[in-house]
């Protein structure tokens, strides 16, 4: 899919949190999260380091030679996988910001 | 000055990337330079820098305007050669160039080419499986990524022994036998010539060579001798590091059984140990620029002209990067890892060789997992340009065919 370079982040991640404990350990809350998940592409050199990590939120535009964010499909994917591709890029054009949505 | 002053600086002016000495010291040389300083000046070969530091590696990549990729850069110099495209071009030509190839060398290509690595893999185990034992990088991690690069330009695969020779003699004999290593790459430009002209007079095919021959930048076609520099560094790229690679890795799993043990008991870690194999045994130990104005990069003043080697291997040991970088970590966290470079002239070839290097490592650790080295580990003279085991003999409880070969013989 298409993806717009132009807008600060271009992938949106929903994930929920595990259900946290209220005081009287009765009343359970799930808490609804947002992660947001950028490729630099001025920065990114194609490495696909990203891609073996988390094949399902990013793809690879080949004439471009560089990574893109899958916005649909990134929902779905574990933060874990999503901070591992942050941290292994080789030139740190990945940025995964879980508190991106918050205010 | 001290005596270990005086032993450093002279560690560090006499320092020599083609020497018998550098092949077999090679990390020692890195951690003793770089506790003394980690960018390097040797008065070998009319002089040269050496960057050793991660940092700086990394960061003397991304700026092309000081350290250029073009004409003069080579330690020692190579007279008479052709540039090689895209790695002699700066940026913007550099992605201009490489977009002409580009579809050849996507992960999605790399991806979709793996049933073919592993079919041919079957193939050549097939051939020594029987016997057990082979010499494993003539039989195996040598031809597998040539004749995929063979065919991929369209040639003969069948010749591959030919043309490994010739691109061993060019790169493993520069420093050390310049008219051998001149007089194998004036074979494999005289073998490319023949095959443009081949395609002129037959017509093209869906083959690289083809592509490159009907590549164009800004509306100009690539010229023969851009073609030539073009298909010559494909086969460079191509024959020597993916082999250099698995050979290393194959002589740490003799080392460190453990690591065997479990690449063979979990086999989905392999990807991760791919990595931990590039950065702790990078068969490319660096690659040159050449200093393109007199300036000050990182607090050191550099003069027009000044060669620098980018050591990426020294980068993978840098300790301020990576915790116990002498030691091999499959689980390591964080391996931004310098094996293919960084910035605009990252290997094109990266994909493959991760795919090529994994299929390997999984059919030999099916095939003949309890082999053992039963012989010299034969590694070429000049590691300052890679890394790499020539020859490695091997043993093993012999096993049965697999591919179709074996029905043929009834």
């Amino acid at each position: 899919m298409c993806v717009d370079y132009g807008r600060r982040w271009n992938g949106v991640v929903r994930w929920s949190a595990p259900a946290m404990a209220s005081d009287d350990d009765e009343v359970f809350e799930q808490r609804s999260e947002v992660v947001r998940v950028r490729v630099d592409p001025e920065r990114c050199r194609g490495h696909a380091r990203c891609l073996t990590l988390a094949p399902e939120a990013f793809h690879f535009l080949d004439l471009d030679d560089r990574a893109a964010v899958d916005d649909d499909a990134v929902e779905h994917v574990e933060i874990a996988l999503l901070l591992e591709a942050e941290q292994e890029c080789p030139e740190r054009a990945i940025t995964v910001d879980p508190q991106g949505a918050r205010p | 000055m001290t005596d270990v002053e005086s032993r450093s600086d002279n560690l560090a002016s006499q320092l020599d990337q083609h020497s018998d000495h550098f092949r077999e010291n090679v990390y020692d040389i890195y951690g003793e330079l770089r506790r003394q300083c980690p960018m390097v000046h040797s008065e070998k070969w009319g002089g040269f820098w050496a960057f050793l530091d991660y940092d700086d590696v990394y960061d003397a990549e991304q700026v092309s305007e000081i350290f250029s990729s073009g004409a003069g850069k080579e330690v020692p110099g190579v007279p008479g050669s052709i540039p090689f495209i895209p790695i002699d071009y700066d940026p913007p030509l550099v992605q201009d160039y490489r977009k002409i190839a580009l579809p050849f060398f996507s992960p999605g290509a790399a991806k979709a080419l793996e049933p073919t690595f592993r079919e041919l893999t079957t193939e050549l185990i097939d051939e020594f499986i029987e016997s057990g034992e082979a010499d494993i990088i003539g039989q195996l991690t040598t031809p597998l990524p040539a004749r995929w690069i063979l065919q991929l330009l369209g040639f003969d695969e069948s010749r591959w022994r030919e043309w490994v020779e010739w691109i061993h003699g060019t790169v493993h004999e520069l420093a050390t036998n310049p008219e051998k290593s001149a007089a194998a790459a004036g074979e494999i430009y005289a073998n490319i010539t023949t095959e443009i002209a081949k395609r002129r007079t037959e017509g093209y095919g869906d083959d690289l060579l083809s592509v490159l021959m009907q590549g164009e930048v800004n509306g100009t076609p690539l010229d023969d001798v851009q073609v030539l520099g073009y298909a010559f560094l494909m086969l460079l790229g191509g024959m020597d590091t993916t082999s250099g690679l698995t050979g290393n890795a194959l002589v740490r799993l003799e080392e460190q059984p453990e690591l065997r043990e479990r690449l063979i008991r979990e086999p989905s870690v392999l990807p991760k140990a791919t990595e931990e194999f590039l950065r702790h045994d990078t068969p490319t130990q660096g690659l040159p620029r050449i200093v393109t104005k007199d300036c000050e990069f990182k607090g050191q003043q550099f003069s027009a002209g000044e060669r620098v080697l980018l050591m990426f291997a020294a980068a993978n040991r840098d300790p301020k990067v990576f915790e116990d970088p002498d030691q091999i970590n499959f689980d390591r966290v964080s391996n931004r890892h310098l094996a293919f470079g960084a910035g605009p002239h990252r290997c094109m070839g990266s994909n493959h060789a991760r795919v090529m290097f994994q299929v390997m490592m999984s059919e030999i650790l099916t095939r003949l997992p309890d082999y053992t080295i039963s012989g010299e580990i034969e590694r070429f003279d000049d590691a300052g340009s890679v890394y790499a085991v020539r020859r490695l003999p091997i043993r093993f409880t012999p096993g049965t065919r697999l591919g179709s070969g074996s029905d043929d013989r009834g």
